[in-house]
């Protein structure tokens, strides 16, 4: 009847009840092979004892840096672009107050007639056409390259969707030609082919056509408020300069 | 006669407060004040802290872990760990049962982690000397061929001992290497006494054999045959 090995294991720790050792010690003179496990594990344990202290290679000390949370991917984007709205919120400002301008001096001056027929024309066929046309004129008039900065970061979505929209309303007023033409070409739609619109059809007042600048100036002003406001609110996560 | 009682009474209570406090450095020595301002978000005071454990803790995860990088990271992760969920500390139990818990955790997910990659034969730890990268040593050998020896026999037993299952690797490494007794590291672990002598145990003779297997690594003056022949 030999001792069980793990009672050996913790007799090496001094781990046992005295009872326990005194049996094992008794044991252990006379029978070999449990001798033999016995100083098989203190050897085992005597080596790994030998394993020296090893020294750190660097301290750990905490840094204050250290505890600040991972931010998500979204406060990394904003932090990043943050110069950018910086300069489109500005930009966008300059843009909003010019096209306020021109809205103000388009209503008071009287070549504005000759210079917005088709705008006018289109209107009486479908109003997101007529919008749509007014568009490429308010741009040739923008001089700022930053209100196309602001566009390009900002409006693609939205100038997508407007212009999905249009196909959508323009497309049962066309007859089966255009409507090819404007399946095939987007562009087709600002400049409808001329049999579409019947010039004889009623010319609207200046009232209404005071009221197309103003659709392009109201989306150029929430753009400006949306950079405005993202580039406030991404000071928050601005990286620090200690 | 009272002035003899008051002179006994004296004597006790001098006894007794130089006892209480005996007792009390010696199991935790002052962690209590720096623990409590570093629950209070004191940096300054957990980072006495760290400076007190820094090294043991880096010990314990460099047994476990075999490389000299990944302890480190694994250390350094324990400790913003520890300083992030300090409420979860219960005072009046060791501080440095619940850090060394903390540090073994970080070492098996890191090792957990690592188990994706293929496991580096024994022949290859022993054989490249940049791999594992090891720290440095905290001894000074009198012989030169006596250190040779010593660094061959050390980096056969690190090898050897990431070979065994982290769980018993991490108890041997506590026991053996670090002289811990089995209640402390039955709190270190959070596993009961009898698991951690039973643990121990497999470790210890799953050691023997590995350690048998590869003796004619060992130095000579360290194989178990000299041994043997010298203490009998």
């Amino acid at each position: 009847m030999h001792i069980e090995p793990e009672l050996l294991s913790a007799y090496l720790d001094n781990e046992l009840s005295d009872e326990e050792r005194r049996t094992i010690e008794a044991h252990v003179r006379t029978c070999a092979e449990c001798r033999r496990e016995l100083a098989e594990l203190q050897w085992t344990a005597s080596l790994l004892a030998q394993l020296p202290e090893v020294r750190e290679p660097r301290p750990f000390y905490v840094r204050r840096t250290d505890l600040e949370p991972a931010r998500p991917r979204w406060q990394t984007w904003l932090a990043t672009w943050r110069p950018l709205f910086r300069v489109a919120s500005y930009a966008g400002t300059v843009v909003v107050l010019f096209l306020l301008l021109l809205d103000v001096l388009m209503t008071n001056t009287p070549s504005m007639d000759v210079s917005m027929p088709t705008a006018m024309e289109m209107e009486t066929e479908s109003a997101p056409v007529m919008e749509k046309a007014a568009e490429p004129a308010g741009e040739m008039a923008m001089p700022a390259e930053e209100e196309r900065a602001v566009q390009a970061l900002e409006a693609p979505s939205a100038a997508k969707s407007e212009e999905a929209d249009m196909a959508s309303t323009s497309v049962p007023t066309h007859t089966a030609e255009s409507q090819v033409a404007s399946s095939t070409d987007q562009t087709a739609d600002r400049t409808p082919p001329p049999h579409a619109v019947p010039p004889t059809r009623g010319v609207p007042g200046e009232q209404q056509s005071r009221l197309t600048v103003p659709r392009l100036t109201w989306l150029v002003l929430l753009l400006t408020l949306l950079t405005t406001i993202l580039y406030l609110w991404s000071s928050r996560w601005e990286p620090h300069d200690h | 006669m009272t002035q003899v009682w008051l002179w006994l009474l004296l004597a006790y209570l001098l006894v007794r407060l130089s006892t209480h406090t005996t007792t009390q450095s010696s199991t935790t020595p002052d962690d209590r004040p720096l623990v409590e301002a570093a629950q209070a978000g004191d940096l300054e005071a957990f980072n006495q802290l760290v400076g007190r454990y820094q090294r043991l803790a880096y010990n314990v995860a460099y047994r476990i872990m075999g490389d000299a990088d990944a302890a480190a990271d694994a250390t350094q992760e324990a400790f913003l760990a520890a300083f992030r969920k300090l409420d979860t500390y219960k005072p009046g139990t060791s501080f440095k049962a619940w850090l060394l818990r903390i540090v073994t955790n970080k070492c098996y997910d890191a090792l957990r982690a690592q188990k994706r990659r293929p496991m580096a034969s024994l022949d290859a730890l022993l054989l490249d000397p940049d791999k594992p990268n090891r720290p440095f040593e905290q001894v000074a050998p009198e012989r030169p061929d006596e250190a040779v020896e010593q660094a061959e026999l050390h980096a056969l037993l690190q090898a050897l001992l990431l070979k065994l299952p982290p769980d018993q690797r991490a108890v041997l490494v506590l026991a053996d290497v670090q002289g811990y007794k089995y209640h402390e590291i039955a709190e270190i672990l959070d596993i009961e006494v009898g698991t951690v002598k039973s643990r121990l145990f497999r470790a210890r003779r799953k050691m023997r054999d590995m350690l048998c297997q590869h003796e004619e690594h060992l130095p000579p003056a360290y194989r178990f045959q000299s041994r043997h022949t010298e203490t009998e």
